[in-house]
């Protein structure tokens, strides 16, 4: 039993990385229909502009994790700028974008490599990493705790800023229609800036969650969370907070579990089996139709 | 205005052939997450032997591959210098990078054939090896092994593996299971990449001497090649209270699990392989690989002629230490070279192949070897090594 409990805490804290990402990822897919294969790039450059100032300027760590945050908004919006705009403004249709995330995907990949090389760098979290707490057999890491409360926080943060903010309010009416948007007074071209500025920095803070519970960093990190980011985003429905939060925990559990109770070889079987079925019998994720909210 | 938690207004039945499209584009590009320049015989005139060199050179695995890269080019320059073919025939290396994939393996060892090689030198993964395999067969080329693990590849006249296997009989695993046997431990679990062949391999060959020693394994927690997150793994290990955990994990992965575990308060002994012995090990797991014992085929300190001379030379040429990826390059490489000198026609690659069958025992890098099966066989006792604090590697043998 203890063991179970235990492995249910990883499985949670797992899931609660996959879920921010998830979120992140949805957010920008749902509201301007860019499917973002950079997206966990961005991640990875958020740990590795952390990992540079913490290990080369002695930045103190939490100022190090914000400056990353910083720069996987930049990211975002340099994305927006240098490619997404143009392409919107010459009808680049859906694939334009997704390619052109392919490519600054690629590109931000081999520039990682550049940077870090290919051997993982150690990735301290500091008191984020060494703080445990121990309830009989059962031990409950700092970062898992943390990881979980931040995926709550964000999504509700999300919920009511989209719900109960003028903001929100802009932000699904420039998804709707960008042109109606536009004829009521908003400005598109800064809604989309901040909605891939804020998709940034949430799939960053899923980045940096994961660098700080695995203590290391390779180019490769981001890429980790967007297989199972993507799939978490279909599961629970694009768009989705409540849909992408419990997916995200349900593929953390699942990945714990069953590599656990069944073996870590049918893991991804799994997980990506389910994946499948979802996108066959549930193409709208978990919670049914993604309904359409006019401003 | 209805209020809902979507936050998306974009019908998903729109987005679903993006979405399609997008998890095709995401799985096909992740998946991808990998001559004698003149003919003649031996005597006569000088000729120039062509071996191809396939490696990872960036990549995943790049850091490994290039390790291979200068401890060959070592090995190469050394001969070259001592005239080791004679009548001032030469070896030239011919190096392409696999970049760590295996479509790239495949397009690269076609070049390194088209373009005539004697043979071709590489697998430093098991899945590269086992693309380059059928087709320097095919084409009737000797292949060299690097650090492929996989006890299936070397082949008596198609493929060579000159560093022994760490579960061959003899060598790292049952010299360390003898010294683990000794110290009274019980029970183990070993940590494997279960996706990986050859660490497969290596996995049970540690449960079978374990076994031989009085060790029982109680079970194995497996992770992918991959992985990084290691929490619960490291929770399964640690609810089977093992006196001894083994780990038989890739580069990085292993550095990872001993972290987990230590940090997840495994008090218990670990054990593992000469991955586990770089510098590299220790900036990613710290103080906690203190007390992890490492099973190695080579270690600098050995008081080995063969080992010191191959150091002094890679200092000298390098200005560092060795790494044991640094002596696997050296070591396949000698035995190439061995096989050229004895061939009967240099830069033929059938005469190279029965040339290198033909050789049984060989002083090396890891001191004395015998070949069979084309395979490198520890000859001797090894230098096995355990993390003092501070990130000292120091001899074990007690």
């Amino acid at each position: 039993v203890d063991l179970f409990i235990q492995q249910c805490i990883n499985g949670l804290s797992l899931g609660a990385v996959y879920a921010i990402f998830a979120i992140g990822f949805g957010l920008l897919f749902s509201t301007t229909g860019v499917l973002n294969f950079a997206q966990g790039l961005f991640a990875t450059w958020a740990c590795i502009v952390a990992y540079f100032l913490v290990e080369f300027v002695a930045l103190p760590l939490p100022l190090a994790i914000i400056a990353g945050l910083i720069v996987a908004g930049l990211m975002g919006l340099g994305f927006e700028v240098a490619a997404l705009t143009p392409l919107r403004n010459r009808g680049g249709g859906v694939l334009g974008p997704m390619v052109a995330s392919i490519a600054i995907w690629i590109a931000l990949l081999a520039l990682a490599e550049m940077a870090i090389g290919q051997d993982a760098r150690p990735m301290h979290g500091g008191v984020l990493e060494s703080t445990r707490f121990t309830v009989g057999a059962i031990t409950i890491r700092l970062l898992d705790i943390i990881a979980i409360v931040l995926a709550f926080a964000i999504a509700i943060a999300l919920q009511l800023v989209m719900t109960r903010t003028r903001l929100g309010l802009a932000i699904r009416a420039v998804s709707w229609s960008e042109r109606s948007a536009r004829v009521a007074g908003i400005d598109a071209k800064w809604i989309f800036r901040l909605i891939i500025i804020l998709s940034a920095v949430i799939t960053a803070v899923a980045g940096m969650l994961d660098g700080f519970m695995t203590g290391s960093l390779t180019p490769q990190l981001g890429d980790g969370l967007l297989i199972i980011g993507f799939a978490a985003a279909v599961v629970g429905g694009v768009g989705d907070l409540r849909g992408s939060l419990i997916a995200g925990f349900a593929f953390g559990l699942l990945e714990v579990l069953s590599a656990q109770y069944i073996g870590a070889s049918y893991r991804d079987a799994i997980v990506f089996g389910l994946l499948l079925v979802f996108l066959v019998v549930r193409p709208n994720g978990i919670f049914g139709r993604v309904q359409g909210v006019r401003a | 205005m209805k209020k809902t938690s979507s936050f998306g207004a974009r019908s998903l039945r729109r987005a679903r052939v993006p979405l399609i499209v997008g998890g095709v584009v995401l799985a096909l590009a992740l998946a991808g997450c990998s001559g004698a320049a003149s003919s003649g015989g031996s005597t006569g005139s000088a000729v120039t032997v062509k071996v191809g060199l396939a490696v990872p050179l960036t990549g995943s695995l790049s850091a490994v591959g290039i390790q291979h890269q200068d401890g060959v080019n070592l090995a190469v320059k050394e001969a070259n210098a001592a005239n080791a073919l004679g009548n001032g025939s030469t070896i030239e290396i011919e190096a392409q990078d696999t970049k760590a994939d295996q479509a790239e393996t495949i397009a690269v060892t076609q070049k390194l054939l088209s373009d005539g090689v004697t043979a071709v030198i590489g697998g430093t993964s098991t899945p590269e090896a086992s693309v380059i395999k059928p087709r320097t067969a095919k084409e009737g080329v000797p292949f060299f092994l690097l650090a492929s693990l996989d006890p299936t590849l070397n082949q008596p006249g198609v493929a060579y593996r000159a560093a022994p296997l760490p579960s061959s009989p003899g060598s790292a695993d049952e010299q360390a299971s003898q010294l683990l046997g000794k110290m009274k431990l019980k029970t183990a679990y070993i940590g494997n990449t279960v996706n990986n062949d050859g660490q497969k391999a290596d996995a049970a060959a540690w449960t079978t001497y374990l076994g031989q020693n009085g060790i029982n394994v109680l079970g194995t927690a497996g992770v992918n090649s991959g992985d990084t997150n290691f929490a619960s793994q490291a929770a399964q290990v640690i609810s089977a209270k093992p006196d001894l955990t083994v780990v038989s994990m890739l580069p990085g992965q292993d550095a990872g699990f001993v972290k987990a575990l230590r940090d997840g308060g495994y008090t218990g002994t670990i054990a593992s392989y000469a991955s586990l012995s770089t510098p590299a090990s220790f900036a990613l797991a710290g103080e906690t690989l203190t007390g992890t014992y490492v099973a190695t085929i080579f270690q600098a300190q050995a008081q080995v002629t063969q080992t010191q001379d191959f150091v002094k030379a890679f200092e000298a040429e390098y200005n560092r230490e060795p790494t044991y990826s640094n002596a696997i390059g050296f070591a396949t490489a000698q035995l190439l070279i061995q096989g050229l000198k004895n061939s009967s026609s240099t830069a033929d690659p059938a005469a190279l192949a029965k040339a290198t069958d033909a050789i049984t025992s060989a002083d090396t890098v890891y001191g004395p070897v015998k070949y069979e099966n084309a395979q490198g066989y520890v000859n001797g006792e090894l230098p096995m090594s355990v993390w003092k604090t501070g990130g000292v590697l120091a001899p074990w043998r007690s």
